[in-house]
């Protein structure tokens, strides 16, 4: 019967055909390398060290934290980045766990971790230092959302290295929301189901954001670059990594929400090298690479700067 | 005597290539079923039942046993081979479409018509369940076709059981809406 959806009879694999498949099977273990921490490139330093290092623009705008009247990615001056102040360390931060990718998902009916309660009225709330720049920067988060995802509520909030990224869900859609160094910064809004052109960079952006620097070096900034969505795929062997000009290599984390949704975040703060070097036009820089992994295989994005770094939707880069 | 599921999978952590070749005499046939109703097609099944048993090794430190048995770990592997399989094969066959088609050549295997028949009628129940998003097909393949417990279908897809049984609720409805389709969907 066609028009129902009962399967055909079963033909199971007839000997010869089983025989092919294990041979191909045992003969390619050698091959079939154990999946270890990912680090598929080699570290670009030719790359980085030549490219130009031009003095003058340096591709970002002014920041404008919260401006109510840039809710689209905003023009690029040839002025240095705004740095934004960092937060205080404080005990009383909230941290939720952070599950990684490669390890623990023998809980999958516990998605509980780091997921964040919703506010009585339903809106955005995200742990951060009581009474510090962060808090602040979570009623902005509210404020701010109204432009880009009305209603949204928060479906899982992660600490990362200086300020928490939360997920915000509004009917089909989601908006990801980080408070890096007190500042709100909102992604423009993406479908939940991940839905997306092949080779549309806009899933893999990054937010890119200058704070002071976090060891009182005598530079003017570091950079701090995030990203972040939705894992749709279901997949075991999910994985996300960023390369960047400077041949660091980052890898996305992974968190489940208390509806089972997987999310996923990769934040790298720059201290050094040509990203954060004096004069550096981040316009001359390689891009970014993402290297997408799902089930063994790989889907290669290059980020271009200025277009695919300034995820911000709320203010300038 | 059998060794349990459980030392099968202590054997895989540490490295052991037989434990592989163990593993795909166990459970082969049952990959290559579930890698065929997400593929209505043999060959592609047949290649995602290997490269399922190639990333069970590949991923061998986190295998992970659920219920005394490694099914479900394995179906979830095959799942998202069969995905991406899915997925390259679309792209391969817009490709393959600009390309003048390869000349006739007999086939007179007695197989191959009962073959055909059956790609063809796979074909048609994946045609049926399109409509559903992928994480319910999903669903919809490991419960309903592969006979899975919800339990089994949530440790595959690392989703919790509640998770399981609103997408196949969900796709039940779905389908259900689409008369004069069986809703049921047993095989």
């Amino acid at each position: 019967m066609d028009d129902d959806l009962t399967t055909p009879p079963d033909q199971p694999l007839d000997d010869a055909a089983r025989a092919r498949l294990r041979g191909r099977v045992l003969a390619g273990l050698d091959e079939s390398a154990p999946a270890g921490p990912r680090r598929r490139w080699a570290v670009p330093v030719a790359a980085a060290a030549a490219v130009v290092v031009l003095a003058g623009a340096t591709g970002y705008a002014t920041l404008r934290p919260g401006a109510d009247d840039d809710v689209l990615p905003g023009g690029r001056s040839t002025s240095a980045p705004n740095r934004i102040p960092t937060p205080a360390p404080s005990e009383d931060v909230t941290v939720p766990d952070t599950p990684g990718t490669s390890e623990a998902p023998d809980a999958p009916d516990d998605p509980g971790e780091g997921t964040i309660p919703p506010a009585e009225d339903g809106a955005a709330v995200v742990p951060t230092p009581s009474g510090g720049p962060a808090g602040d920067a979570a009623g902005a988060c509210r404020r701010d959302l109204r432009h880009v995802l009305p209603g949204a509520v928060p479906a899982l909030a992660v600490e990362g290295t200086l300020g928490t990224t939360s997920y915000l869900v509004e009917g089909d859609r989601f908006v990801l929301c980080d408070t890096v160094g007190g500042t709100v910064t909102l992604h423009g809004a993406q479908p939940l189901d991940g839905r997306h052109p092949p080779d549309d960079t806009t899933p893999w952006r990054v937010s890119t954001n200058a704070v002071d620097p976090q060891d009182g070096a005598a530079r003017d900034y570091d950079l701090v670059f995030v990203a972040g969505g939705i894992v749709t795929s279901q997949a075991m062997q999910w994985g996300v990594s960023y390369t960047f000009p400077d041949g660091h290599v980052e890898e996305a984390t992974t968190s489940t929400d208390a509806e089972g949704r997987t999310w996923w975040r990769m934040e790298y703060v720059a201290t050094d090298g040509v990203l954060v070097a004096p004069g550096t036009d981040q316009t001359t820089l390689e891009p970014i690479v993402v290297d997408v992994q799902v089930a063994g295989t790989s889907n290669r994005h290059e980020l271009r700067w200025a277009e695919d770094t300034c995820a911000q939707v709320n203010h300038g880069c | 005597m059998t060794q349990s599921e459980a030392a099968l999978a202590e054997r895989l952590r540490h490295g052991d290539a037989d434990a592989v070749a163990e593993l795909f005499d166990r459970h082969a046939d049952r990959i290559h079923r579930h890698c065929f109703r997400l593929t209505a097609d043999r060959a592609d099944a047949e290649d995602a039942t290997a490269t399922t048993f190639l990333e069970v090794w590949r991923h061998r430190h986190r295998v992970q046993v659920h219920d005394g048995s490694l099914l479900p770990w394995l179906h979830g592997v095959a799942t998202n081979v069969c995905r991406n399989l899915t997925r390259g094969r679309r792209r391969h066959l817009r490709a393959v479409a600009r390309l003048p088609g390869p000349p006739d050549q007999p086939d007179h295997a007695d197989r191959v018509d009962e073959r055909l028949d059956t790609e063809r009628r796979m074909r048609v129940v994946l045609d049926a369940v399109a409509t559903l998003p992928p994480h319910e097909r999903e669903v919809l393949a490991l419960v309903v076709w592969s006979g899975l417990s919800y339990e089994d279908a949530a440790a595959a897809l690392e989703v919790p059981v509640g998770t399981v049984r609103s997408r196949l609720s969900r796709a039940r409805r779905r389908l259900t809406a689409l008369a004069p389709i069986d809703a049921e969907g047993t095989p």
